[in-house]
């Protein structure tokens, strides 16, 4: 397979369905495509899902792999996208799961800022927010977790997530209901960090 | 309604959802309901501190060369998987396949008389487009013009850069995805991402995106359709989001000045509760003033510089625009 960075993609707007047609065929091009369009969007979620970075970095790997090894399943009834993110959560639960993890979320990998001092400091301030977003983001319950995520940072309307979850869409608008209820008060609790963290 | 599912409904017009029939019953209630309209603010500010998608982490090079390494092991097994074995065939597979194929027959036929009754048609964008969204996945906008007077909703919507030749390029997922590639100035992508902006068609997410896109790719006289103006000029003034409210004025600020953006900075000046937003306001209507010599601007802004109701910071930022005019 070639390592060419996602500049040089010649494929660059073909559409997911004819790249995973192609994976179907066994080319590596349709592989890289998606690779290279989803591997950040599908790291934010199991990064916010998981908490961890390296972890993250571990399922979102297998959630390509099971792409590949499921292309045939693919029906088309939903976008690969939203197809992408209903392996990727199942492959977030099955992590959950398997490792009992706590609430407590390790904030490693973040890189330090560099530049000048405004800009270092404007890193450490957008730094510190993005923990505080994370830490508040581990106290959910994984249910609730995979549906705010999918919706506020994937944009994806509850009717996809309701199929990539495979439940219905009043329980996706209860979950995101419940889910903001929660950070709301998460957010009111650490009230004065979280505001030095944002002024 | 009770005043659980008004916030339910609350949240998810937050997270981009129509909520149809209900959102008079939910208006309503919000107007006669204080607890209620505290509780609304309160979820706003938190999915707004939640951020966008932008905190998203980028694969480094070494994660992708390992990642496409194990993807290429799996394709390899896959196709190795695919080889069909020569074994001698038994005696009952033949008849097993026979009465597969009349089982399959007498269902495909009895599924091809259900689905032959007609049914009211459901398309997702109107028939009238000059392209046919559904078959024609990638549109090219230089070929094509789209039509998305349907206001259908985008979701997963991406933006690919300008490349070398200056073309960009918008996905979006309506019933199938899309991807349609064009110039920044091609009118259809100043629709398009007109479009995008503009409150309903997607999450706020992904309308802060749109803007961002907006503010990088579209600069110049050649870029500043009247309709992308105009889309910002609205989104400035009326969005209750005061993210995207933010966004907008950082866009609008980088196109050359314009009747309507004068407006929609004056607005934002005397009402907006932002006051980073207001700060960007005093900026656009500085650049009214030199470049239009516009004597509403400037008397706006005079106006501002000795508000003694107004924030410091903004009230400096008006009167050293004043003095930094050039007529």
């Amino acid at each position: 397979m070639r390592a060419v960075g996602p500049e040089a993609d010649p494929e660059r707007h073909v559409d997911d369905a004819a790249l995973l047609d192609r994976v179907r065929r066994g080319d590596p091009a349709g592989a890289e495509g998606l690779f290279d369009r989803y591997a950040g969007p599908l790291l934010g979620f199991t990064e916010r899902m998981l908490g961890v970075k390296a972890e993250a970095e571990e399922v979102t790997q297998d959630v390509f792999v099971k792409m590949i090894s499921r292309a045939d399943q693919y029906d088309g009834r939903a976008s690969v996208s939203t197809w992408l993110f209903a392996i990727a959560a199942n492959a977030c639960r099955d992590r959950l799961r398997s490792s009992w993890r706590t609430t407590s979320v390790p904030l490693e990998g973040v890189p330090e800022p560099k530049g000048t001092d405004e800009a270092v400091e404007g890193g450490l301030l957008e730094r510190e927010r993005r923990q505080l977003v994370r830490s508040a983001l581990a106290r959910l319950t994984p249910e609730q977790r995979e549906v705010l995520v999918l919706a506020r940072y994937r944009g994806m309307p509850y009717a996809d997530i309701a199929r990539a979850l495979g439940i219905s869409e009043g329980a996706v608008k209860t979950r995101v209901f419940r889910a903001l209820e929660t950070l709301k008060k998460l957010f009111a609790e650490g009230g004065s960090s979280w505001n030095a963290a944002r002024s | 309604m009770e005043c659980r599912e008004v916030l339910e409904n609350v949240v998810a017009r937050l997270a981009g959802e129509e909520i149809g029939d209900r959102a008079r019953a939910v208006d309503e209630h919000l107007d006669g309901c204080a607890a209620c309209r505290g509780e609304r603010e309160l979820l706003e500010a938190s999915w707004e501190r939640l951020g966008d998608a932008a905190g998203d982490p980028e694969a480094t090079s070494r994660y992708r060369e390992r990642t496409l390494g194990r993807m290429d092991e799996a394709l390899r097994r896959s196709t190795a998987s695919n080889v069909v074995s020569l074994r001698p065939r038994s005696l009952w597979r033949p008849l097993l396949q026979v009465a597969a194929l009349l089982v399959t027959g007498v269902l495909g036929w009895t599924l091809a008389r259900v689905a032959a009754v007609p049914r009211a048609a459901t398309p997702v964008l109107p028939a009238s487009t000059t392209v046919a969204l559904l078959p024609e996945r990638h549109v090219d906008v230089s070929r094509a013009s789209l039509d998305l007077s349907g206001s259908p909703r985008l979701a997963n919507v991406a933006f690919t850069p300008a490349e070398a030749g200056g073309r960009l390029a918008v996905s979006f997922d309506v019933t199938t995805r899309y991807t349609v590639v064009g110039r920044p100035d091609d009118a259809g992508v100043a629709s398009l991402l007109a479009y995008v902006v503009s409150e309903g068609s997607a999450t706020e997410g992904v309308r802060g995106k749109a803007l961002d896109v907006v503010a990088r790719e579209l600069k110049g006289p050649a870029a500043a359709s009247p309709e992308i103006v105009s889309v910002l000029a609205e989104t400035l003034t009326r969005d209750r989001n005061p993210g995207v409210r933010k966004k907008a004025a950082e866009a609008l600020v980088q196109l050359p000045p314009s009747a309507t953006a004068r407006d929609a900075f004056a607005r934002a000046l005397k009402s907006d509760t932002n006051p980073a937003i207001r700060m960007l306001a005093v900026e656009g209507l500085a650049r009214a003033a030199t470049e239009l010599r516009d004597p509403v601007s400037i008397e706006t802004l005079r106006e501002k510089a000795v508000d003694t109701g107004e924030a410091g910071a903004v009230r400096v930022r008006a009167a050293s625009a004043l003095r930094g005019i050039k007529l």
